[in-house]
Order: structure tokens, then sequence, then C-alpha cells
């Protein structure tokens, strides 16, 4: 029987403590994926501190080899050490493509994150905080835009204003903060009802002082957490729209478009399109993992997120 | 109840009202379509005829009211391009949209309720891990990307599906697939969690105490309360739906409405995009009616309150 | 003397965590008698409505389990039932009745649904019976037009009427043994006055046997016949409830009793125990209770003190009682 308990316990300890190694690398490796692509990015090449021939890509990605097309990986049969991972139809260097378009597609989704997130919040806080018509107003607005096809609006766009970099913030922006709205309102609508929330009003601090003073710092942390998981989201979007050609027009790389052009050469250069994807799918779910790490840690009532 | 559809009818259509206003004069900033559609080499006669013929010599107002006017008569425009009838062209793609949408969103739903509850009942069991699996790969490989792998291995080393064309039952299982895969695995994350609120609620407790067999306590009493959040959003799903459809029509060469909004677009043939962002903001607002109307009805609160 | 409906005895059960085995109930043993009132009383997390659900089998799995004892239900080792036939008895022998009427009804059904459904499970009645049957578990539970209570929802209804109607639910196929676990802690007072009445007024009616869980030693003197004091998983004291408020052997005991309010006492201070129950995942050596203790001995430090049994239905656990 004593034994018994020693080893139940031993049993319980070791469960622990595998746990606590599993949680710490959901948080280790996402971290260090994004932040490993965040420094390929920046110094694909180091041409915007002035220093145009030191860079992490082996060549100009839009370089041309005509003696070079389709080229498998190096490592596999019939590739060359010139190029790391194969070459596409023109020739170019597959590797050096993938480089440069991790600076489109990280970019691009931390600009349209930071742009939705200042909209989405300042509309929650005063839908939850101001109640009433206003509320009314911003939840109808938010709801159709939550559910309105951004793809569409991003052809509107394209249309309307042609393509380019800035086409394609604009077209994640616009529909993009109201998940934060939502959010943030129902967040606000909660802390709104607390005491030290009343206790400001009762000494008449003004509307806007009680909504940044008192309502935002509370929100901060739902704030990250909603922040951290959009990564993913929005770099999925991006590639979306570059796959179709809504994207940042040719022959300038991103992860999207690379896989389009893989495309019609499927049956004879899988990998143009295959790495470019597995490039997106990791950034993505180490965003995932890391905002889920981060609801954890600082808000866990977000579960259902 | 009556009151409250009333008033979410008035509200929808005072927003689609809004919407055509700012679609309508979003696709004409960009300036003059004609730059777009007329040749350098027109003589200035010929110009202004094609001007007059297209509506576009009058001012804006005057150019919204007449579309207005055209719109309820059922005429969305004519396309700049084809110079064919707006309704002509979605007559034509409409049907090879739905035949592939409309499979695929009752095959992601069923499974999406099935896999979810499953997952949620069965926690942490083989399922329950499988359908977790199956939501962290969903919701971070790109949709296209897989539908390309798919083509590489069942299409060109397997040679066992055909990838463009819909004369077979056999071509619609990698488009059918490849919107299940953008649809599914959301939808199933939701219902697991839902589910998962719900069975840890005091009156399944109740339920057991009862004694009712597990079969009534999950499909019975369970299941109608976790269908309540998963069907509020339900309609946030039509973004995914729009995405999957032009996505996977364009990688397998589907004669339906993506494709034909997407070459539209190229073209920047206005009319076309204007129509359809009309028609799909109608789409939206319908659907998001109904899901009131369907929450109302799954929810007994809300229908008595509002009656 | 009434038949014994139900005797637990020795009973352990466990949850099995992350951080280790969690003894929640560690050896009970009581009995309750036909048409009588048996309280379990004691701080929240004591195990009280973890017995409960032992009782029903109806821990969470996988990780509650009863580890060890007998529950002994009219002759039936519950424990040894199979889970269909145990299911069987859930709802027609054994019933219960949760803390929080609130979310204790399923919102989406109306409270006729809810009532038949066990009618209809467990009684082998034609169709058109069961709608009076249902009725009349609404007229015992004293709900006023229950015809037309029947098709409403609970949203419909008051606290304290929801709690009536998971009452119709326990009592509908007028079982056994109820377990009523808190059942009036989330009421208002006068609301709970009134339910409490309810209980004696079912009891006479079908000389059910119920097992009444509760923190509140004012609510055990009004309605319970015999009491439990339970503290850390065990049972420290039982007792007959007149005996135990004349003199309570368990100096735990006598603090909860003092400590509660009593209108004819009236400038007596309100006595309130010290310290915070221990975490029953490292109980202290000896006597449970012990750390609190304000007349502890050094054996109470070093062993458990054995049961002991001053007559027929009173009995302590303490090394001060001999």
């Amino acid at each position: 029987m004593v034994i018994e308990k020693g080893k139940k316990k031993k049993i319980y300890t070791g469960l622990k403590r595998s746990t606590r190694i599993i949680r710490n690398l959901t948080l280790i490796i996402p971290a260090a994926i994004l932040i490993l692509m965040i420094i390929v990015a920046l110094f694909a090449d180091l041409g915007w501190i002035g220093l145009p021939d030191i860079g992490l890509a082996p060549q100009d990605p839009n370089a041309t080899h005509p003696r070079d097309k389709l080229l498998p990986p190096s490592f596999m049969e019939g590739g060359k050490s010139d190029y790391f991972l194969g070459t596409d139809r023109l020739g170019r260097d597959l590797f050096s493509r993938v480089i440069y378009g991790a600076r489109v597609s990280l970019s691009v989704s931390l600009i349209v994150i930071f742009i939705t997130a200042l909209i989405g919040t300042i509309l929650g806080i005063l839908s939850g905080y101001k109640g009433g018509r206003a509320d009314a107003f911003i939840m109808r607005v938010t709801d159709v835009a939550l559910s309105f096809p951004g793809l569409l609006l991003a052809m509107l766009l394209w249309v309307a204003i042609g393509p380019g970099y800035w086409t394609v913030v604009l077209a994640l922006s616009v529909l993009g903060w109201a998940g934060y709205a939502r959010m943030i309102r129902g967040e606000s609508l909660r802390i709104r009802e607390s005491d030290f929330v009343a206790q400001a009003q009762v000494v008449g601090a003004t509307t806007w002082r009680v909504m940044f003073k008192h309502i935002f710092p509370n929100i901060v942390n739902s704030l990250i957490v909603i922040m951290t998981l959009q990564i993913g989201m929005m770099i999925l979007a991006e590639a979306a729209l570059s796959f179709l050609g809504l994207g940042i027009t040719a022959p300038t790389a991103s992860w999207g478009s690379i896989v389009a052009d893989g495309r019609t050469e499927l049956d004879r250069a899988w990998w143009i399109s295959a790495f470019p994807g597995i490039c997106i799918g990791l950034v993505v779910m180490a965003g995932n993992f890391l905002g889920d790490w981060i609801r954890d840690k600082l808000d866990p009532r977000l579960r259902q997120l | 109840m009556t009151r409250f559809i009333i008033v979410r009818i008035l509200q929808a259509i005072v927003a689609l009202i809004g919407i055509t206003i700012l679609v309508f004069f979003l696709v004409r900033v960009s300036g003059d379509p004609m730059a777009l559609i007329a040749s350098p080499n027109l003589s200035e006669e010929q110009y202004q005829k094609i001007k007059e013929s297209l509506g576009l010599d009058k001012s804006w107002g005057e150019q919204f009211w007449i579309y207005i006017k055209e719109m309820t008569r059922g005429n969305l425009g004519e396309s700049l391009i084809r110079e064919k009838p707006v309704t002509t062209m979605i007559g034509e793609s409409l049907p090879n949209t739905l035949k592939m949408t409309v499979p695929s969103f009752v095959l992601s739903m069923l499974l999406a309720f099935f896999l979810g509850i499953m997952a949620a009942t069965y926690r942490d069991s083989f399922w329950d891990n499988g359908v977790k699996f199956l939501a962290v790969l969903g919701q971070a490989l790109p949709g296209f990307w897989v539908a390309i792998m798919a083509v590489l291995i069942f299409s060109v080393y397997l040679e066992w599906l055909p990838v463009a064309g819909m004369s077979t039952p056999a071509h619609y299982v990698l488009p059918v697939l490849t919107m299940v895969f953008f649809m599914l695995p959301g939808m199933m994350r939701l219902v697991r969690s839902s589910m998962l609120d719900v069975l840890d609620s005091e009156y399944i407790k109740l339920a057991r105490i009862k004694g009712l067999p597990e079969r009534v306590v999950i499909w019975k009493h369970a299941l109608r309360n976790a269908l309540i959040t998963p069907l509020t959003i339900i309609g946030m799903l039509l973004p995914t739906l729009v995405v999957g459809a032009v996505i996977s029509e364009q990688i397998f060469n589907w004669p339906g409405m993506g494709s034909m909004i997407l070459r539209a677009t190229f073209e920047r043939d206005f009319p076309v995009v204007q129509a359809i962002t009309v028609l799909v903001a109608i789409m939206v607002l319908g659907v998001n009616l109904l899901v009131d109307i369907l929450y109302a009805y799954i929810d007994p609160q809300i229908r008595y309150q509002r009656s | 003397m009434s038949n014994i409906v139900l005797q637990v005895e020795d009973l352990h059960t466990s949850f099995f965590t992350r951080a280790g085995e969690v003894k929640a109930v560690d050896g009970v043993s009581f009995f309750v008698r036909e048409g009588e009132t048996f309280g379990i009383v004691g701080e929240s997390g004591c195990g009280k409505s973890v017995t409960g659900l032992s009782i029903l089998r109806l821990l969470p799995e996988p990780s509650g389990q009863v580890t060890k004892g007998k529950i002994i239900l009219e002759g039936k080792n519950l424990l040894e039932l199979s889970k269909k036939t145990m299911r069987a008895y859930r709802g027609k022998m054994i019933s219960m009745i949760l803390q929080d009427p609130m979310t204790s009804l399923n919102p989406v059904y109306t409270i006729g649904d809810q009532i038949s459904e066990s009618v209809r499970l467990h009684q082998d009645l034609p169709e058109n019976m069961v709608e009076g049957e249902v009725i009349s578990a609404l007229r015992l539970l004293r709900i006023p037009d229950p015809e037309v209570r029947t098709r409403e929802y609970p949203f419909q209804l008051s606290g304290g009427m929801r709690q009536r109607v998971v009452g119709a639910i326990a009592m509908s196929c007028r079982p056994r043994l109820l377990i009523a676990d808190e059942p009036t802690t989330a009421l208002d007072a006068t609301i709970q006055a009134q339910y409490l009445a309810l209980f004696e007024d079912i009891q006479v009616k079908t000389n059910v046997a119920i097992i009444f869980i509760t923190h509140d030693f004012g609510v055990i003197s009004r309605i319970c016949d015999r009491v439990g004091v339970m503290y850390a998983g065990k049972i420290l004291e039982t007792a007959p409830t007149r005996d135990i408020f004349k003199a309570p052997k368990h100096p735990y005991t006598a603090a909860l009793i003092s400590s509660v309010p009593q209108l004819d006492k009236k400038d007596e201070k309100l006595f309130s125990i010290e310290g915070q129950p221990p975490s029953l995942l490292h109980l202290p050596p000896g006597c449970r209770f012990q750390p609190r203790c304000t007349v502890a001995m050094d054996i109470c430090k070093e062993q458990e003190p054995p049961e002991v049994k001053l007559d027929e239905n009173h009995s302590v656990s303490c090394w001060r009682v001999k």
C-alpha cells in the first residue's frame, strides 16, 4: 500500500514536469520561428541601411538565369549548389525569392494589425462604454463588416485604385477592425460596471478620460492576445490575395504569388509551389501557438477565440 | 417576434442602400472609366458616342439615380468588355458555382457538427486529438496551397483525379474538398468549444441525475444549446465561403462566379465587379437576417422577449 | 425504527489530478432511514458535494473515482451495479437537487418537457397519463397553476419557482432517496424558509429519505433529524440534531455551532474559526482538524483519532472524547 502510494506520486510529478516542458516548448519554438522570420525579412538585403551588397538572400530575387530554368533543390539529384531550393521557369533562385517574400508577408500583416487594432479599439471602447444608439450603430456596422467578404472588397479596391502595396494594406484594414471592435466592446461593457469606473464618473472624469485612463489599461491584455492571434490570419489573407494576383504586382516576390507561379509547372517543378506554402504554414502556426500561449498566460477567459 | 423581424429587415435595407452608394462611388473615384475601355486612336466623335451609350456623360448623381432605377427592375448593368448584361453573365455562371458551393457547405457543416460534438464528448480521446490536430493544420495551412498539393499528389502523380473542368463526378472531388478545407476547421473548433461549455453546465448534470442515457444527454440536451453560438456566427462564414469559392474555381478552372469576378477585376470591368459586390452584400444581409431569426427560434428566451 | 434506505460504509473518493491524488472523501460512513433527513454539514470544499455525487456515481470522469467503500441502497451495493442498471436507478431510486436553480434547468426546453422526460423514462405509463403525472409532481412541490407552468420555459420563472421545478423533476418518480445539495443557498431568505417547509411536506407525503447537504447549521437545525459534521473529507461527528446542538462533542462542531447567530443570545460574540481547512493534497499528520483546534494535545499531532460511539446514534472522532 505504502509502496503503491510512492509509485503514484512519482508518476504524477513526472507528468507535471513533462507538461511544464511542453508548455515552455509551445512558447520557445513559435517565438523562435517568428523571430527568425522577422530577421530574415529585415536582413534579406541591407540596402535600406546603405549596404546593398550584404544580405541573407544569396541572390537577387528577380535575376533570371536562362540556362538554369526549373532546376530542382540542391539536395536533390540534378540540383545546383547555387540554388538551395531550386529555380523557377525564368531561372530565378527560389530560396532568395522565398526570403524576400517574407518581407512582403510580414510587413503587410504587421502594418494591418496595428491599423485595425487602433480603429477597432477606439470603436470598441466607444461602443461598450457609451452604449445606447452609438453602440447599436457601431455593432450593426461591425456585424456587416464581419460577414462581408474581404476578397470582394479587395477586388473593388483593385478596380478603383489599382494594384499596389497600399491597396493590399487598405483592403485588409477596411474590414479587419471589426473583430477587435466586437471583442473590445464586450470587455469594455464588463469593465464599465466595475466600481473604479463608477468612482471616476462620480468625481467627474470626462468620457475620454474614463475611456482611456480607466478602461483601456484593463483591456490591454485581451488586445495583445487578439493581435498575436491575428498575425496568422493576416498572413493567410495576404497570401490568398497574392495567390489570386490581387496582391503586390510582379515581379516582386510574395509567398502567395510564388505558389501561384509554380502552379503551371506542377508536373515538372513541384518545389516552386511547395516551399513558400510550407513557410506560410510555419509562420501562421507559430503565430497561432504564440497567441494561444499568451492567451493562457494573460487572459484565459478568451479561450473560445 | 414579428416586430423584431421587421426592425431587422428595415436595418438590412438601410445597410444595403449604404453599401450600394459606397460601392457605386468607390468604383468611380479612380477617374474616368472611359480611359479604360476607349482605345487612344478613337475619334472625338466616336469617343463621345460610346460615352453617351454607356451613360457616362451624365453627372454622378444622375448616373446613380439611373443605376438604382435600373437595379430595382432587375437590370444590374452591362459588362464593358463583353458587352453582355451582367444578369446574363450571372445566369451562366451562378449555377456552376452553386453546384460546387452547396455540397461543400452542407458537407462542411455536417462534418463540423459531428466531429466537433464527438471531440467534445470524448474529450482527450483519439477522436478529440485528431480533431484538434486537423483544426491546427486547417487554421495554419493556406487553402490554395493544400489544394495545389492535392493536385500534385492525386492528379499529377497518382493520376486518380482530373484537374480541370466539371464534366464528371470525379471532377467535383478536389474542388469540393478544397472548399471543405476552408470552412471545416474553424467551425469544428467552435462547435467543440461550445459543446465543452455546455457539457460542463449544471443542466447536463441534472439530465444525468435523471438517469437519461448518454445518447439523450448529448444529442438532445446538449446539442441544442451547443448549436446557439456556432449558428450566430454562421454569417461570418460567408467571407470564407467566398474566398474558398474564388480560389477553388481559379485552381480548378471552374466556370463559375468566382472565375468571372476575378477576370472582371483584372479587366477592370467595373459594372460587373460593382454588380456582384452589391449582390453579395444582399446575400450577406440576408444570411445575417436568417441567422437572427434562426437564433430566436433556437433560444426561447429571445423568441419570447422580443414578441 | 424505520428501515435503513442508504448505508454508506468507509467511502473513499479521490480526484487524480496533475498535482497528485486529492482525497476529497476519505473514509466516510453514515446511513439514512426511510422518512428521515440526514444532514451533512461542513465548509465548502470539505467533500460533502463529492459524497453526493459518489452515491449517484456521477463523478467527473476520468479524474474522479471511488477508490474504496460500499454504498448500499436497499441492500444493493451501488458500486457493483452495471452502468446500465445504475442509470436505471438514477432518477427512479435516487435523485438529486442541485444548488443553483438559475443554471440547473435546460434553457431551451419547457418545464413540462423536462419533467415528462423523467416520467416517460422510468415509469411505464401510457402516453395520456404522462401529463397527469407531470402535474402531480408540480403539485407536490406546491407550484401554482401547474397546467400553465408546464408550457413555460425556465427563464420565465423566478429563482424560487425554478428550484421547485428542479424539486419536481427530482420527485417525479417518487425516489427512495433524495440528495439535496445546498438547495436553498442561492435563494432569498424568505423563499428559503418556504422551500425548507416544502421538504418536510414532501417527506410526510412520500416517506423519502433525504440527505441534506449544507454549510449552514441554521438550516440543519430546521429540518434535519440527524447530522454528520464533515471536515476535510471525513465525518468528525454524527449525532441527532437535537443532541449536537445541546452538547457538541467535537471541538470543530462546537466552533461551527457557536458561529451561528442565534436570536435568543443577543450579546454573545459570534465565534469564528481561525485558519483555513488543510489542502486535501497534503493532509496534516494525526487529526486533520488539529492545526486549527484550540484544545489540541500532543497525541492529536501524531495519530488520527478513532471513531468513538457514545451511544447508538452519536459517534465522534476526537482524542478529547473517551
